[in-house]
């Protein structure tokens, strides 16, 4: 009787267009086009505005320093700060570096003049960037006619150089080590594509059920475990997909021991499909189940901790997001497979995956076994 | 007009009568757009956990820890005595990151080495990397200057030059239109541009085939005057859910902005014409409801990735800087963002404007489809 059912699910994933559209076509769609925006990695060259009031020797230096750096590109010359406004306005340039009249002299007799740079924070990594060349410029500037101030005063070349700064901080990023955007959002988002099109499929396939007879609800157990094994054979060889050949392809890291990875992939498929099956069980008509499941990605997105800290989530909002399953699968995955945590040391999301799959399948059990009744009460008679 | 006014409050019928189209239409947008307010109600990342391993356990080397703790990015949650614990700490996220301040640390600075301080940081979240970086940086140019001007003021015994020596020039820094670096300000009118891009989309599709399902008004005449008033229903609902949204945002929380009505209302309603009309040729391509949903969630799912505020549209491939014009969403955000923040003049939100007028071109597409389908139907 069960093989028999699993036949049948097994076919209506194959079947059904919308179907299957959803889960071979959303997925290998979005494999494409996802990463799309970020295939450049990193914002470089920012086009920037020069305003020198000084126009010396000293201020030449720091504009070629600053165009020197991979971060900006100097790209106008203008006389005044209203004109580098101006070309802001257009988009013609993110940012601007104002040198004030004198700033030769004021270096020499270590007046420490102020260099002003500015940039546009309506898009923070632009504006990022682009303040970070240019400090960087105005930095080495800074240190080159300090490093000459030394060497006047009779300290040796290599001593100077060491000695321009009393401390240095040694910043060493781990995991995403070129901090580059592919490597930030693709590992994350693709467990949430993962996600969104299961959730979609399941629900398509519920709520074509619920648009027929009760007919098919007479047994509850054998429909929902059809349903649930047929979900996810074919999601689990799908997220291998997504994280064997698609990472690598993209050259995000892959830590993770294979047999841990697959423990998480087990919890984090199981969690999602019984998720789908209760709202494919809830949903009263199939054109439902884009909407409503398309609409939840941008709040399971910004709310997983990825993106925003979730120590900072405000009480409500940390509450609900506890109920998605990519919540704890993208906090698991990121650790074991990104940042090379032990499997120990994602155990909590681990049983977390579990405790919403046991829920949520319980659920849809008793829903199933609600609709379920009527029929056999007919039967009876 | 009475065609018109007919058509108008059978639709308004319709929605009342279906409980999900209502939600979709009435209450679903504003909790949404609040849900996601309410997720960036910090504006800024403050007190992220850092881990310290103190090798040095000297006054110079309690001093930087209480640097650490001085700045509001960085909270220090947890000591160490060797490296590898704390690491491990990173990888799971108990912290973000790991300061190290080597021993001997206050006797190579007394003896002039320049000694220098290791932090590891976790890169994987780049925006918290980015926050704890610059706060990073902060402390150490503070620490720097502090620590030689100490040192030089044995010599020239006045602190402005002091100060001068170890600063030899120093930086103004402005952070233009977003002056609080907020990422409230940043983030949220952009997910509420993709966000209503999707529900303008989703409704107009299931408004039009749950009218077609009923079949109940096949009549080929007025069809053109029919969709246009059943339309407009959504086009005013849907402009006023975006219109009080930003009156709460810049009126009742008092975001800086130099936006008037004037200039922002024909923008908000272009956007959600130019959204219905693509909403009713994804339909149209179809005539299937649930296809023509999935058609239209795959496009504009991830339109957010596209908008550009996070990762520069400039700096995007070839490709996607062409998806990215197929969104309604995008030319709102540019006018919208040259109204908020730089008070540009008409001329700026005026492209912005004419490429959003630019999706009329599928009127004739939907129309001649409907009727291509009605005379298929006949």
């Amino acid at each position: 009787m069960f093989l028999e059912q699993l036949k049948k699910e097994f076919l209506k994933i194959f079947t059904d267009k919308a179907v299957i559209i959803t889960v071979i076509g959303g997925v290998l769609f979005y494999a494409v086009l996802y990463p799309q925006p970020y295939l450049n990695q990193l914002p470089l060259q920012q086009s920037i505005a020069v305003v020198d009031h000084d126009n010396t020797p000293t201020s030449r230096r720091l504009i070629r320093y600053a165009n020197a750096t991979p971060q900006v590109h100097v790209a106008q010359h203008v006389g005044s700060i209203s004109e580098a406004r101006s070309l802001l306005l257009d988009g013609k340039v993110r940012g601007m570096l104002v040198i004030p009249r004198h700033f030769q002299k004021d270096l020499g007799l270590s007046r420490s003049p102020v260099i002003g740079l500015a940039g546009d924070a309506n898009f923070f990594l632009v504006y990022g960037t682009v303040i970070e060349g240019l400090a960087g410029a105005v930095m080495s500037t800074g240190a080159t006619a300090r490093v000459r101030e030394l060497m006047l005063a009779g300290i040796p070349l290599s001593f100077a150089v060491k000695d321009w700064s009393p401390i240095h901080l040694n910043e060493r990023p781990l995991f995403n080590v070129g901090m580059g955007y592919l490597g930030y959002v693709i590992p994350a988002i693709f467990i949430l594509i993962l996600q969104q099109t299961l959730l979609l499929a399941s629900a398509l396939i519920g709520a074509e059920s619920n648009e027929k007879s009760g007919l098919e609800f007479r047994r509850a157990g054998s429909v929902f475990g059809a349903r649930f094994v047929a979900m996810f054979v074919v999601y689990f060889l799908l997220t291998q997909f997504y994280m064997g050949a698609c990472f690598s392809y993209y050259g995000i890291s892959r830590n993770a021991g294979i047999f841990d990875l697959w423990m998480m992939i087990a919890a984090f498929i199981s969690a999602s499909t019984a998720l789908g099956i209760l709202i494919g069980l809830l949903l009263p008509r199939r054109e439902l189940a884009a909407p409503m499941v398309m609409l939840s990605s941008l709040p399971m997105a910004f709310t997983a901790g990825f993106i925003w800290p979730r120590e900072l989530l405000p009480y409500p909002v940390l509450w609900i997001s506890e109920w998605f399953p990519s919540t704890p699968a993208i906090q698991g995955f990121l650790k074991l497979n990104q940042m090379g945590a032990e499997f120990s040391q994602v155990l909590n999301h681990w049983w977390s995956l579990w405790v919403l799959a046991g829920f949520f399948s319980v659920l849809s059990l008793i829903l199933l076994t609600r609709k379920a009744r009527p029929v056999q009460i007919t039967e009876a008679v | 007009m009475s065609l018109f006014s007919k058509a108008f409050q059978t639709e308004l019928r319709v929605v009342r009568k279906d409980r999900w189209l209502f939600a979709l239409v009435f209450w679903l947008p504003p909790v949404l757009s609040l849900f996601m307010l309410l997720i960036f109600s910090a504006g800024q990342p403050t007190n992220l956990s850092v881990g310290v391993v103190d090798l040095d356990q000297s006054s110079l080397s309690r001093k930087v820890e209480r640097y650490l703790e001085a700045s509001p990015a960085l909270n220090v949650t947890r000591h160490y005595s060797s490296i590898a614990e704390g690491k491990a700490d990173i990888s799971d996220a108990g912290i973000y990151a790991l300061v190290v301040i080597p021993a001997n640390l206050s006797r190579d600075m007394m003896r002039g080495e320049a000694p220098s301080i290791s932090t590891f940081f976790n890169a994987q979240y780049l925006l918290i990397a980015k926050a704890i970086r610059s706060a990073l940086i902060q402390i150490e140019i503070t620490l720097a200057v502090e620590l030689d001007v100490g040192r030089t003021l044995v010599k020239t015994p006045v602190t402005k030059a002091a100060l001068a020596k170890s600063m030899p020039v120093r930086s103004q820094i402005s952070a233009l239109y977003n002056l609080n670096m907020n990422y409230a300000t940043f983030l949220v009118p952009a997910l509420l541009a993709a966000l209503f891009q999707l529900l303008v989309i989703c409704v107009t599709i299931l408004s039009l085939g749950r009218r077609s399902k009923q079949s109940d008004s096949q009549r080929p005449e007025g069809t053109g005057i029919r969709l246009a008033s059943r339309s407009f229903l959504y086009t005013c609902v849907f402009s006023i859910h975006i219109l009080v949204a930003l009156a709460f945002l810049y009126g009742v929380l008092g975001w800086p902005h130099q936006l008037s009505l004037g200039g922002l209302l024909p923008l908000v309603i272009l956007f959600v014409i130019a959204c219905q009309l693509l909403g009713a040729f994804f339909y149209v391509l179809t005539f299937d409801l649930v296809r023509s949903l999935s058609l239209a969630g795959a496009f504009s799912a991830p339109a957010f990735a596209f908008l550009g505020v996070t990762f520069p549209a400039s700096d995007m491939t070839v490709f996607a800087q062409f998806w990215r014009d197929l969104m309604p969403a995008a030319h709102y955000l540019n006018g919208f963002l040259n109204q908020v923040s730089y008070a540009a003049g008409a001329a700026h939100s005026l492209k912005p404007g004419l490429l959003m007028l630019a999706f009329t071109i599928l009127i004739p597409v939907i129309i001649f489809r409907i009727k291509d389908q009605q005379a298929g139907a006949e």
